[in-house]
């Protein structure tokens, strides 16, 4: 039996989530990411690339922001059309078709709001300008923020598909964004279990790229800092995780991708299960 | 008509006629006419339908026309080789013969040897259909020294059908491993075969019939047999009506809430919804109407079991619900439109999503328009959803369904909240979905308004024996009236509630069983 195609499918929804964007008003999304880039980079722009501890520090905050946007902007984006998701898949709509609708409109609101907080990033952050890959640092960051901003919205798209109503979306967004925040390392030492499931959080991932843009191993350590004589007498251990090489910068970026095409396929197998009788 | 391809919706019925296929003699179409005997040509005994091929028997069986009904029934006479019905054969009932089988659209007699995967060279195959006319032309395709022939409308290189339902790039076969295998290329219609819908590929047996929309293509080994179909959509006479929809329900099964075990909530429903038909759905609380429109809409499995059939233009939704569920429209009690998107382009975003494949943008635009002038929507189009009234929003989900051509639109209760006005409107709105064949089934606490309007009327009752769900009464409104002593439909429901009512539900369950059975 034929179907009209997902690609078709695919742009029709892409059109029908641009006049929902404006309609629902959800550019206030584009605000509140405005926001929030301006408080956390008010907060940790003086401290940054001045000690080890303070740019992590920082990273770690802009992350977590980064994380916050990307989710927030979907989290109820599918779990509040579920009645109207079942009416179209029995009418001939492909799944995947939807979900990738979702994905793709998203890429450009995620756009827009890693536009916004790089910029605001700049403004309040003096940062080192060579990058690891590209001459210049600051296309690094837009890459590395775009793909954590847009991966936690994939997130937040596979958290509205798999949840029955937006309440019980919006009750599990902090458990995961306090997991994203908990696994990303940086505020307390993983090892073993708690190692292995950080592999599958954007914080991780997201910290090993902005450290190696960054090369926050290069970076004087605070006690140093303070008193210059310990230096001989402690030693920075760098951090294999913040390497500044391609081959870690693009693993990282990789491996964020891999976790959002896993979040795309749980959501459309997650919908599929859902209306299977449909 | 233009060159787009039509989506399959049956043709009004044609009188019954008999397809006969004899290994080396001319397709034969002959029409049935009141009770007729079938057998092979003998000096002794006359046959209305005589055969030539040794394996008949001289009085083989007989075609009974049930006039009450309106249907014909095959039965075999006992005879030395037997029949076969849709590949199984009659058993034998009594010395009169075996069981009477009803024929429907599409049926296959078949007179051979017991393994019909290596047909006798004298084996005859007779079809029963509603389709086909006396004077239709038949045409052959020879397969011999080909290893891959297309099928599709007005092509050049293979099987050309000139029914509008069938795709330009239909279907394929394909020799593999000296077999024929047909395969569907994402038709719009799909196709069948032996009645059953095929999703990809299907290996060929001599004398498997191949449905394709209104085209009957028959394999006989070295060749494929087809007829040539000339449709008028426009000017067909859907005032003849015929059953769309055969409802057999031995038991609907649902998951309780509170435990791990399954409550019976429907059983024993038996009725045929006819083309045209406008059908008001009642039942006290509890009676089951819910949990029998998701049956008719195929979707119970998932919350319950279901025993039984639901027959689709011929053909089992259960077993071809991915094909067959796009022709059957649900408009849930609450609105599934999206509050934020014009009326407009909601109608178009549906429209696009189930048509955007095989029609053009103009083509779709159009429908689109059309059927906003249907439901009186004009004026509202570049509303958004969440401004218009409940009834407003009503005409825009039923205008969603209607677009892609559905058979069949169920609504649950349509009509609640709304006001009297808006309730006759909606329900006139629904009554001219019925006009060019289509039919409509409504749950609705408010029957009155429109009691004139329907053709049927289906009551569910909930058995206090055993508080399972049971068909009442389904018949006309007229009829309704005097079967339940009431003057108004909305009294049927107080005179067989038990909370708040009479309490008579299983006094008319009986009384209408009694009255099935004559």
């Amino acid at each position: 039996m034929h179907k009209t195609s997902r690609l078709k499918q695919t742009i029709v929804y892409i059109r029908k989530n641009g006049r929902l964007f404006l309609n629902q008003k959800d550019w206030k999304f584009i605000i509140i990411a405005a926001v929030i880039s301006l408080l956390v980079c008010a907060i940790v722009g003086d401290g940054m690339f001045d000690t080890y501890e303070s740019t992590k520090s920082g990273f770690f905050a802009i992350i977590s922001a980064a994380i916050w946007i990307g989710i927030f902007n979907s989290i109820q984006s599918i779990c509040k059309e579920h009645d109207t998701i079942t009416s179209e898949y029995r009418s001939g709509l492909h799944i995947s078709a939807y979900v990738m609708s979702h994905v793709i409109f998203d890429l450009f609101v995620c756009l827009a709001q890693t536009a916004i907080l790089v910029a605001i990033c700049y403004v309040f952050v003096d940062f080192p300008k060579d990058g690891v890959i590209f001459d210049h640092a600051v296309i690094e960051y837009f890459i590395t923020l775009f793909l954590i901003i847009w991966g936690s919205d994939i997130m937040g798209i596979m958290i509205s598909s798999v949840s029955g109503n937006p309440n019980v979306a919006m009750t599990a967004m902090p458990f995961v964004l306090i997991l994203q925040l908990v696994m990303s390392g940086v505020l307390f030492e993983l090892s073993g279990w708690s190692e292995k499931v950080a592999y599958v959080t954007y914080s991780k991932w997201g910290m090993s790229a902005l450290g190696s843009i960054g090369n926050i191993n290069d970076l004087t350590l605070r006690i140093v800092k303070e008193e210059p004589s310990l230096e001989s007498l402690i030693e920075h251990e760098a951090e294999s995780a913040y390497e500044a090489t391609t081959a870690n910068l693009g693993s990282a970026w990789g491996y964020i991708l891999i976790i959002a095409c896993a979040c795309i396929l749980i959501s459309t197998l997650s919908l599929k299960i859902r209306n299977r009788d449909s | 008509m233009n060159n787009q391809t039509i989506y399959y919706r049956p043709l009004p019925p044609k009188p019954a006629t008999l397809l006969v296929l004899e290994r080396g003699k001319k397709v034969k179409v002959i029409p049935l006419q009141g009770n007729m005997t079938l057998g092979r040509v003998s000096a002794d005994v006359v046959n209305d339908i005589a055969l030539g091929s040794g394996i008949v028997s001289r009085n083989h069986g007989q075609f009974i026309y049930e006039d009450s009904e309106g249907v014909y029934y095959y039965r075999d006479n006992n005879s030395l080789n037997g029949t076969f019905y849709n590949g199984v054969k009659l058993e034998k009932l009594n010395d009169r013969g075996t069981r009477a089988v009803k024929l429907t659209d599409g049926d296959i007699l078949r007179i051979d040897c017991d393994n019909l995967m290596n047909p006798r060279s004298d084996a005859v195959v007779l079809v029963y259909s509603t389709k086909f006319s006396v004077n239709e032309t038949w045409h052959r395709y020879d397969l011999y020294d080909k290893n891959m022939v297309k099928i599709g409308r007005n092509i050049t290189d293979g099987i050309s059908l000139t029914d509008f339902m069938a795709s330009r790039n239909h279907a394929v076969l394909n020799r593999a491993d000296d077999r024929w295998v047909v395969s569907d290329c994402g038709s719009v219609n799909g196709l069948a075969v032996n009645r059953n819908v095929i999703q990809n590929s299907y290996p060929l047996n001599v004398f498997d019939v191949i449905n394709i929309a209104n085209t009957t293509l028959i394999y006989l080994g070295n060749e494929i047999i087809f007829n040539e179909v000339h449709i008028n959509v426009e000017k067909q006479d859907y005032s003849k009506r015929s059953v769309v929809m055969g409802v057999n329900i031995n038991e609907v099964k649902v998951r309780k809430f509170n435990s791990l075990g399954k409550k019976t909530l429907l059983s024993n429903i038996n009725l045929d919804v006819e083309s045209g038909d406008f059908v008001l759905i009642l039942g006290g609380a509890g009676a089951g109407k819910t949990t029998f429109i998701k049956s008719l809409m195929g979707s119970i499995k998932r919350s319950g079991s279901f025993n039984g059939q639901i027959m689709f233009d011929n053909m089992d939704l259960y077993r071809n619900f991915k094909m067959l569920k796009h022709k059957i429209g649900l408009v849930p009690q609450f609105s599934t439109t999206r509050d934020n998107d014009t009326v407009y382009n909601t109608i178009m975003d549906a429209a696009n999503i189930k048509l955007l494949g095989e029609y053009s943008k103009d083509e779709i635009k159009k429908r689109v328009e059309d059927i906003i002038k249907r439901m009186m929507l004009t004026s509202l189009t570049n509303n958004l959803i969440k401004n218009l009234s409940g009834g407003q929003k009503k005409r825009v989900e039923v205008a969603i369904q209607a677009i892609g051509d559905q058979e069949v639109f169920v609504l649950d209760e349509p009509d609640s909240g709304m006001d009297y006005a808006t309730r006759v409107d909606l329900m006139g709105n629904l009554k001219s979905c019925t006009e060019t064949g289509g039919v409509v089934m409504v749950i609705s606490h408010s029957p009155d308004d429109a009691a004139s309007m329907f053709t049927k009327v289906i009551v569910l009752a909930k058995s206090q024996r055993d508080e399972v769900g049971r068909l009442a009464y389904y018949g006309d409104v007229q009829n309704a009236y005097s079967f339940f002593g009431v003057q108004k439909l909305s009294d049927i429901v107080m005179e067989i509630n038990y909370e708040g009512g009479k309490g008579r539900a299983d006094e008319f369950i009986d009384k209408f069983e009694k009255t099935r059975r004559g």
